[in-house]
């Protein structure tokens, strides 16, 4: 089943898009993992995910990056915001 | 008593006095319409400004700013909130965010407005960059975003 990626703020650029269509792989079950597995060979990308601030949303709804992903449609991760 | 909660997040511009004067006219006889326009400024940190551009999360940066209006009215006797918000780019000098509180009384409404420009800049869900003659930048929320916010925290 594929999900959707969405990249916002500084981390796009350094995903290099702003959303992508995944398969994830089975470890893939939570944030953590899926960002091990997202930036493996990327030590640029794990840095800018794993930064402090960066928060992980699950179908439209803030998750700690423990959380499990479940049959999740849409991962977000989000920079801190500045709006305003 | 119910309520009326305006929120809106825009591409385009908006016209400020059109929005305030829609605002005062949803109410019968408010005590105090507070009104404040955010706009964007002409120097950042990195010199002159010819342009900001602001992203959001489409369903989830107006889910998140009706739970931050549910915060205000929870707090606070309101008859109304409207909350305006532009995505985008944008020039200096132009609208970016217009906020607006009706409440029986004055002190209602301005703390009302000044809570929610308080969580609009670090607590929605926007991302702002600032366009310069010198590249484009992220912004993050300052200290002072942060000690703003937590005036609020009782």
């Amino acid at each position: 089943m594929a999900t959707r990626l969405l990249f916002f703020g500084a981390l796009k650029d350094a995903a290099g898009c702003a959303e992508r269509m995944v398969d994830l792989p089975a470890g893939a079950t939570t944030g953590e993992a899926l960002i091990g597995w997202l930036a493996s060979g990327d030590d640029a990308l794990k840095a800018a995910l794993t930064r402090p601030g960066v928060r992980l949303c699950i179908d439209q709804t803030i998750a700690p990056k423990t959380a499990a992903i479940g049959e999740a449609k849409e991962i977000a991760f989000l920079p801190p915001f500045s709006g305003g | 008593m119910a309520m009326s909660v305006d929120i809106r997040i825009i591409a385009g511009t908006f016209d400020p006095d059109g929005e305030s004067a829609r605002f005062r006219q949803r109410f019968a006889a408010p005590g105090a319409v507070v009104a404040f326009l955010g706009a964007v400024r002409g120097e950042g940190e990195a010199g002159a400004v010819s342009a900001l551009r602001l992203d959001h999360y489409p369903g989830f940066t107006e889910k998140e700013i009706a739970a931050i209006a549910g915060k205000a009215q929870e707090r606070w006797p309101l008859l109304g909130l409207a909350i305006v918000h532009r995505v985008g780019e944008m020039r200096p000098g132009e609208p970016i965010v217009f906020v607006a509180a009706a409440a029986a009384h004055r002190r209602a409404a301005f703390e009302a407005v000044d809570f929610l420009m308080d969580y609009l800049k670090s607590e929605a869900p926007f991302w702002k960059q600032e366009i310069a003659a010198s590249g484009a930048r992220w912004i993050e929320p300052t200290q002072k975003d942060h000690e703003d916010k937590a005036r609020w925290r009782a």
